[in-house]
């Protein structure tokens, strides 16, 4: 394993930290659209803005990974790591 | 006049329009290889974003996601996950691949794997099948044209001939003009057709249901598996769902024309690129609006291809031939803004990482004249296999993926994994391919309904990780410049 190499040596551990919190976060969002977790939005109602709940869901998702990444940028950039 | 004139003539006016744009793109730029396949590593975020955008937002999507939504339901909302996740990675790996570009002067996924693991086998295999993949690829856009100029104009203009327009127009301007032409006429023709989108599937839908919620209702009541993956009625299952999310989004980024595009620009733009992309999965759902709302419409027994829904629709909707038009020029911009950069990507993929290796001693210029050989070259199979064979439009690029995705391993292995060897990501890739290439077209069925894609990713992975732990380790001095980068 010592071999895997995810960050620079010059790393600041904070931002190790979010990175890995936003890579699980990011992970989470891949999960839900896939089985077995998708199983639980697998049906038609409730409605979500017209659609069907399966297709809402993955919607909802889209914007919950769009909102994590707008974070993410944020972050970086106030920090100066963009 | 004849309807179907006006609407021939919008189409003409639109192909007019790309040409112009494409050329005056490349206009007095100079002709080197850094700017035909690279635009010298300065293109911008609004121009990135639709150049990425393109790709997606295709014939695939633009009547390929109708056609799913219209035959398969659910299964088609993968499209929408994969589209919005499928450039994730590139947030975390394109930082530090670009650094090693700068430091190697990289221009292509096989210059980095040719880098990283000093062999020269790897990428000539890796474009060899990549060329396999940009092929079904470009087939997937250039049956969308045909289809579209075929139908709108009420058969007048056979299969064979709006392709062979569209495609020849495509063709010109790539050759002439490289990335650049490619990169502006995808900002008008995304912006087209991004309009085009949303005002016809929300049309669609209020106007023959009065909404969204009622006209799935219906589709609910008549069809109750329709909306739901792996029930009784569905019409794909939960691992093949699953799976066929999975191989696209770990393949996404393993495109070579679009892995190249790190080398394109700078790492800020990189990562407000993948910051805004999955704004183009939300701009794709009243896409797949436009395919259910087909169902109560026309039978399936009247569609020589599900992908023809949209042209379908829009043909038998009766709309004023000037609107018919402008939604052609849209599907053509849709197909068109994916052909130029996938033909493009093709091309250079094949000259940098094939030609340039077995041949390194190559002027500046026989290789700019070798790359808009192989435009053409591409561009005759393409269009041959697109004119001839039978396939649908997302069989086609799921069929595409399958190959891609087994590039992920030895690009991850070269900046991420120390031990991973030559040997290791050969083998790897080898096996993969196969896997994929006999579960995809052999007939055998694939254990469990899995992807083939993944069951030769799973495959690649495992005899990588062994062949690569069994080799001897390379030079770390060597290895470090990359996996530490």
């Amino acid at each position: 394993m010592k071999n895997i190499v995810l960050f620079r040596k010059d790393t600041p551990p904070k931002k190790k930290r979010v990175y890995s919190l936003f890579g699980v976060f990011f992970a989470i969002c891949v999960l839900a659209v896939i089985f077995p977790f998708y199983a639980v939005a697998n049906r038609v109602t409730p409605y979500i803005m017209g659609m069907p709940f399966s297709m809402g869901w993955i919607v909802i998702w889209i914007v919950l990974l769009f909102i994590g990444l707008v974070l993410l940028y944020l972050w970086e950039s106030r920090t100066g790591g963009v | 006049m004849e309807s179907w004139i006006i609407v021939l003539i919008c189409m003409i006016a639109y192909l007019a329009f790309a040409l112009t744009l494409g050329l005056l793109a490349g206009y007095k730029r100079k002709a080197s290889i850094s700017e035909y396949v690279v635009a010298e590593r300065n293109i911008s975020l609004v121009v990135m974003w639709f150049l990425m955008g393109g790709t997606i937002f295709s014939a695939f999507a633009f009547l390929g996601g109708p056609g799913w939504a219209y035959s398969k339901g659910a299964a088609s909302f993968y499209i929408l996950s994969y589209c919005a996740l499928g450039m994730l990675p590139w947030y975390f790996f394109g930082p530090k691949v670009s650094r090693i570009g700068e430091k190697f002067s990289h221009v292509t996924e096989g210059d980095l794997l040719k880098g990283r693991y000093k062999s020269n086998l790897l990428p000539v295999l890796i474009a060899l099948v990549a060329t396999i993949a940009f092929i079904q690829y470009i087939c997937l856009q250039l049956k969308g044209v045909a289809y579209t100029v075929n139908i709108l104009t009420g058969g007048h203009i056979p299969f064979w001939a709006g392709a062979l327009i569209a495609y020849g127009v495509v063709v010109i301007y790539v050759i002439t003009s490289g990335v650049r032409g490619a990169a502006w006429s995808d900002v008008v023709q995304g912006g087209l057709m991004l309009i085009i989108a949303w005002v016809v599937g929300l049309y669609l839908v209020y106007h023959l249901y009065g909404g969204p919620t009622a006209m799935f209702q219906q589709i609910a009541a008549t069809n109750p598996g329709h909306l739901i993956i792996g029930k009784e009625g569905s019409h794909m299952g939960i691992v093949a769902f699953s799976t066929a999310t999975l191989v696209s989004i770990i393949g996404f980024m393993m495109w070579p024309h679009l892995f190249m595009k790190t080398y394109t620009t700078n790492i800020k733009t990189m990562k407000r690129t993948v910051m805004m992309y999955p704004l183009f999965a939300i701009f794709l759902v009243p896409v797949l609006f436009i395919g259910f709302s087909g169902m109560m419409q026309v039978s399936s027994g009247e569609l020589a291809a599900a992908d023809q829904i949209l042209p379908t629709m829009v043909h038998m909707l009766k709309f004023s031939p000037l609107l018919i038009g402008i939604i052609g020029a849209g599907t053509l911009a849709a197909s068109m803004s994916s052909a130029d950069a996938i033909t493009h990507g093709a091309a250079s993929t094949f000259v940098e990482d094939v030609v340039r290796v077995i041949n390194p001693k190559m002027s500046e210029k026989s290789v700019l004249w070798t790359l808009r050989i192989m435009v053409l070259v591409i561009g005759a199979i393409s269009y041959y296999l697109a004119i001839f064979g039978s396939a649908s439009l997302v069989a086609l690029l799921l069929g595409g993926y399958g190959f891609i995705v087994q590039i992920a391993p030895p690009v991850y292995g070269a900046v991420y994994w120390k031990r991973a060897t030559k040997g290791g990501a050969i083998s790897g890739f080898v096996v993969g391919a196969l896997l994929n290439s006999y579960f995809a077209y052999s007939g055998a069925a694939s254990p469990a309904g899995i992807n083939p894609g993944i069951v030769g990713l799973i495959g690649n992975i495992i005899v990588f990780v062994v062949v690569s732990l069994l080799t001897k380790p390379q030079d770390m001095e060597h290895v470090n410049k990359f996996v530490e980068a």
